[in-house]
Order: structure tokens, then sequence, then C-alpha cells
């Protein structure tokens, strides 16, 4: 019981630090944001809606599917939990995907962050929305890499037997940062793909 | 070592890589104490430097650049390489599995891990300042940071990575004391100190990521030419103030806090008394450690800001101060009528107070943003944050260590030495930053290489405070390396106190308690027992 309640600790402290991470480029968002509207919502117009759309979506169902293994884990069922955490990395890996895909079209487009922004100019503070939008979106990737080894992690020790009904605190705490991490995308995707004025 | 012989952690299990590689919390709090001591002996050779070189007005010692690196560097190692880790990270660790009666903190493994991670921030720090060097001042203040041909990123890469430590300490401490107290203690019996290790922990996990983060974008921008806080993109500078001070105001009380918890430990058991009004002194702990995160803009009052905000700042600011002078009260509350015993640990706690009141009050005066104006960035300013958080910090951190040299070594130290030391320490101390608020109030500005002549007789007795300052911090490393080696045998607990860690043997066994404890009584029931 003891050992539940410090792991819950833990990871709720994980999370909240990790929020304060990223509220510290909410922060910059919200400011440069009020700074340089018009180059915001230009901004926004420029990157690819239908992949902010998309990957919501998938980065929703993995929520789902993670949501769907603890119900079978706790119903006893290991062989449905595993495909629905095979089917959360699939999910993540697409959102990945699919990430790197508007990467590559921005960069071959001149869109680059920092000083070295060469695509179209939109007005002062262009460079800044780039910028933030490479920083949100990346920082937000490398978290969703490691949700990704840790469900996998989990994946492993459910078909070990290791997880089971008894025992599936560690699927439950890996399900938390998934929502969490999921959670962050669901504020980056209005702010970079849809509030275009 | 003549530590041998006795089962303590010191011996048990034998062996460098069991050392290395321990889980137990006192011997990483050990591995801590050992490194935070060789960083105050790097970043206080700095400041020595500093003050010689400031004894003549035209800086005959170093040139301008140099300079400029020596306060950046005096002050990132000091900050981030000894006052952060020093109370929590080494003596906490020691301390609070012992003072709840545990076994070890809630994740061994982690705390190891932190101590690792530390290490390797302060080499990448250490390997920054010798690869070019860092003269930004410890602020790191865009966009000259994102400028300068010094190793910014590397250095900001370094002071990144002992920011994880940091929040891997935190979070050790704080599942530490909710579920690994022994049974039967309950919040309102947690020891002082625990307290104040519990709020500076809620500090390190939520202020320590957005320094992280600050830093990250400084070092980014110096390495890419991201822009990010430079006006010829649109950005501003301003920015990275707020994210910075967001992590190092709420800073400071990570490093006050812990010394307040020292100071109330100290007062208690030299008093022999309960402390007066232990939820006050509480509920203040927790209060500093959430308002704190409310006052960082009291750093930018004139780097551009509304004059609400300002006042919003500056009052919130003040709140602080009455949460201090809560503890003020408290400690002297216990003091009066109590049987004080005069010993070296309660001497340092004099000195915490003096400085705290003298520290405290003349952040209210800067918290004042019409006198701010007058005084910002000159040396009042410096004077001021010496002497509530260094000098705050360092008696709280030579208070702890001389009052729980016994604990932890089971050794006693030679008392008149340290008295002597602890009279040279505190003078010292005095001398060397009385003389800056002075300075500053006339005029002289903070990080300044030369000077004009008028000022030199106060650069000079600063000087020599700063010399008798480091003879006492030298002496007292020396008689503490004596005690190690030939004090005499302490005794469990040689100063009487009731708290929990006194009641395992001293040195403490590898697993803390000898029989496993059992909890009859608080750690202040001295009332009951009469133990005075």
């Amino acid at each position: 019981m003891n050992d539940d309640r410090r792991y819950r600790i833990a990871v709720w402290i994980v999370i909240a630090s990790e929020a304060l991470l990223f509220a510290g480029l909410f922060a910059l968002y919200a400011s440069y944001r009020s700074e340089h509207a018009a180059a915001f919502e230009a901004g926004v117009r420029a990157d690819i809606q239908w992949i902010g759309g998309v990957n919501t979506l998938l980065l929703l169902a993995s929520s789902f599917a993670i949501a769907w293994a603890i119900h079978q884990v706790r119903g006893g069922r290991p062989r449905a939990a595993t495909w629905s955490l095979a089917a959360v990395i699939a999910l993540g890996l697409g959102f990945l995907g699919l990430k790197l895909f508007e990467w590559s079209e921005h960069i071959a487009d001149g869109i680059v962050p920092g000083i070295a922004y060469a695509g179209p100019d939109r007005g002062p503070g262009t460079s800044l929305f780039f910028t933030l939008y490479y920083g949100m979106t990346g920082l937000h990737a490398v978290h969703v890499v490691a949700g990704l080894l840790l469900v996998a992690w989990v994946l492993v020790r459910v078909r070990r037997g290791r997880i089971d009904r008894e025992r599936h605190l560690a699927l439950e705490l890996v399900a938390l940062y998934w929502h969490f991490v999921d959670a962050i995308w669901v504020f980056l995707w209005p702010m970079f793909y849809l509030m275009h004025g | 070592m003549s530590l041998r012989g006795i089962a303590s952690f010191w011996s048990q299990p034998h062996g460098l890589r069991a050392w290395l590689a321990t889980h137990d919390h006192k011997r990483i709090g050990m591995l801590y104490l050992g490194t935070v001591l060789a960083f105050l002996l790097l970043g206080g050779v700095f400041a020595l430097v500093l003050r010689l070189s400031l004894v003549s007005p035209d800086n005959a010692l170093v040139d301008a650049h140099s300079y400029d690196e020596l306060f950046t560097h005096h002050g990132i190692v000091m900050v981030w390489l000894f006052m952060i880790p020093s109370i929590p990270s080494a003596l906490g660790n020691f301390l609070v599995p012992l003072m709840i009666g545990a076994r070890d903190v809630a994740f061994p493994r982690i705390n190891l891990a932190s101590y690792w991670v530390f290490v390797l921030g302060a080499i990448v720090v250490l390997a920054a300042l010798i690869a070019g060097g860092v003269d930004t001042g410890w602020t790191f203040y865009a966009p000259y940071s994102t400028t300068t041909r010094t190793a910014t990123t590397l250095a900001a890469v370094g002071v990144f990575v002992t920011g994880v430590s940091s929040i891997l300490t935190g979070l050790n401490f704080i599942a530490t004391i909710h579920t690994m107290r022994v049974k039967g203690m309950r919040w309102r019996d947690l020891p002082l100190f625990v307290w104040a290790i519990y709020g500076t922990s809620i500090i390190l996990v939520l202020a320590t990521p957005v320094l992280g983060l600050a830093l990250l974008l400084v070092g980014a921008d110096h390495a890419w030419g991201l822009g990010l806080f430079d006006p010829a993109t649109g950005g501003d500078p301003v920015l990275f103030e707020h994210l910075f001070w967001f992590y190092s105001h709420p800073a400071v009380y990570i490093m006050i806090l812990p010394a307040m918890g020292v100071v109330s430990e100290v007062v208690a058991t030299f008093s022999h008394r309960r402390p007066s009004w232990y939820g006050a002194i509480v509920a203040a702990t927790i209060g500093i450690a959430l308002v704190g995160f409310l006052t960082w803009g009291h750093h930018m009052f004139v780097a551009g800001m509304s004059t609400f905000d300002v006042g919003m700042f500056g009052a919130l600011s003040m709140l602080v101060a009455i949460f201090s002078a809560i503890k003020v009260f408290t400690w002297t509350a216990t003091m009066y009528g109590g049987s004080i015993t005069i010993a070296t640990p309660i001497l340092y706690v004099f000195t915490f107070i003096f400085l705290f009141v003298f520290g405290g009050m003349s952040g209210v005066a800067v918290a004042t943003s019409s006198l701010d104006v007058h005084w910002h960035d000159t040396y009042f300013v410096v004077a001021h944050f010496h002497f509530i958080m260094v000098g705050g910090t360092m008696t709280g951190f030579l208070a702890a260590l001389h009052y729980w040299f016994p604990k932890i070594t089971g050794k006693m130290y030679s008392e008149a030495w340290a008295k002597l030391a602890c009279a040279a320490v505190s003078v010292g101390f005095v001398l060397t930053f009385t003389p800056q608020f002075l300075l500053g109030n006339a005029g002289m500005p903070r990080r300044y290489a030369t000077y004009p002549p008028q000022y030199q007789a106060l650069h000079i007795v600063s000087t020599v405070g700063a010399c008798l300052l480091a003879l006492g911090m030298l002496v007292t490393l020396g008689y503490l390396v004596v005690a190690v080696a030939r004090g005499r045998a302490a005794g469990p607990n040689p100063w009487r106190s009731r708290s929990f860690e006194w009641r395992s043997p001293s040195p403490p066994p590898p697993h803390n308690f000898d029989d496993p404890p059992v909890w009859t009584d608080g750690p202040y029931d001295y009332d009951e027992r009469g133990a005075a």
C-alpha cells in the first residue's frame, strides 16, 4: 500500500514538474502572440492543417487505447491488453511520422527556426512564431518518444505476466503519463493549427 | 581513519565501490557534502581574487574581461554547485530519514542517480569555465548571453543538468516525508527541519523546470542564433528575465528555508525547550515556499514594468518579510526563558538571526520600488542578498555542520577552536558586506572592475573582512578534519536532544536504528522529561 502511494506521488510530481517546463514556453507564446498577433495568425495558417487534425485524432485514439489496456488487464485478459498497447505504440509512431513529414515540408520551404528563417516573410515576429513552433512541438515530440519507450516497457511486462489483474500499478502510472503528453498536445493543436484569426 | 571498528555506515559495507554505488541515504549525503565543500572552496577562491583585485581603484590584479568572468564563475559555482545542494542534498539526505524514523528515502536508487547527475552537471559547468569561461554574470541575461563569445551554451547545459538532479532530490524528499514516517508520527509531529525540507522540495520540483527551460533557450539561442530574445526579430529580452527569476527568486528560498529549519532545531535543542508556536513556524515555512513563487518581478522594477505590477510585486515581497519575521519572533520566544547552553551551533544561529534581520529589513527596503530605483544594480543589492541569502545559508550550513557533526562522525570537535572560528566568520562576514551597503548607497555599481578613488577605503575594509572570513572557514575545515581523525568520542546524544535522529547510535549503523523505531513522544518533548 505504502509502495503504491510513493510511486503515485512520484509520478504526479514528475507531471507537475513537466507542466511547469511547458508553462515557460506557453508564457513565451502568449506574450509574443499578444505583441505580434498578425505574424502569429499568418504562421498558424502556414502550418499544415490536416496534419495537426490527424495527429490530434491519433493521440486521442492512443489515450483511449491505453485506457482500454488497463480495462483488459483488470479483467484478466493479457492478450487483449497486449494488443491495445501495441496499438498505442503504432498510433504514437504514426504521430511522430506525420510530425517529421511536416517538419521536412517546412524545412524544404525555408521555414527553419531562428534568424536563419528563409520562408515567406509574414511580418515582425514570424521567426519567433516558428522558433516556438519547432521548440514546443519538438519538446512535445521528445515526450512522445519517452512515453512510447515506457509503453513498450509495460507491454513487455504484460506479456511476461509481470503486470496482471492484481499488480498493474506500473501500467496505470505509464497511462497517466501518456494522458499528460496527450493533454499537452490538445493545447498545442489550437496554438499552432487552429487559431488563425 | 579512526572510525574503523565501529559497525557504522562509514565502514559497512566496505570498499570504494560500495561507497560510489551506495543506496544508503547517509552515504549519499556524505558524497554530496564532500562535493559541495569542494565547490565552496572554489567559489571562495573566486571571491577572494575578486576582493583582492578591488583593493586598488584601477584594478591592478586582473583585466576587465577576466573580472567579468571571475564574478560570473563565483556566482555560478556558489549558487548552483554550493548553496542549492548544500543543506538539502547533503544534510537533508543524511537527516530526513533518521528524523522520521525511516530506514532510507523512498527511492534510494533515484537518490544515487541524483548525486551522479549532479556530478555530471558540475563537470559540464567546470568544463565551460575552463573552456573559454562565461562572462554574463550568473543571471545569463539575454541578449548579451546569446551573443557573447564565451562558453554560455556549455554552462547553461551544465546548470540544466544540475537542475535535473535538484528535481530528483525534491521528488524523493516529498515521497519520503509522505510515505516513510514511522508509525504514529503525524504531520504535526514532524521536526521543523523536515518541514523546511518539505517546503524546499515543493520549490525544487516546481521552479527548477522553468529555469531549465530558460537556460535551454538561452543555450540554444547562443548555439544556433534563434534570436528568441533579440529585439531585432521582434523578441523581448525582458521575457528572459521573467523566466529566469521565476526560478531564481524562489531559489533564494531553496537556500534559506533549509537554513531556517536548522535554526529551528538548534534553537529548540540548545534552549532545551519546545519551540514556541510550532504551528506558526510550519505555516510560515509553507507560506514562504508558496508566496515565494509570486515575488520574482521585484528583480525587474527598472526593466520596464507597469506601476501596478511594481506595486503588486513589492507588496507580495513584503508578505515574505512578514512570514520571516514570524520565524524570528518564534525563535526568540523559544530562547526566552529557556536555559540556553552556549555552544558553537547556537552561536552560528545568533549570527544567522543578526544577518537575517538586517538582510531582511534591507530586503523590505529594496522591495520598495521608489527606493529600489536608487539602489538597483549597486553594491547595496549585492550586500543585501549576501547578508540574507549567503549569510543565512552559510551560517545555517555551519550551524548544521557543528550541530550534527557528532551525529555524523561520532566525534566531538574542539569547542575552543570552533568558537574562535565562529567569531572570525561572523565578524568577517559583517565586515565584508556592511561597507558594501554604504558603497551601493553612495552609488558604486555592481560588476565594475574599476571605480573612482573615493570608494577605495570602504573597498579595503570589505576585502579585509573577506580575508578574515576565509581564515575562519579554513580554520573550521582544519579542526573538523582533526576531530574526524583524533576527536574524542561524542556519545550518542551529546546535546541531549529529544529529536528522533539522536535515538540511533552515532554514527548510525547502515540500517539507521538498532531496534525498529517506535514512536512514543515528539521531537521537542522537553517539558515532560525535564531534559535540561
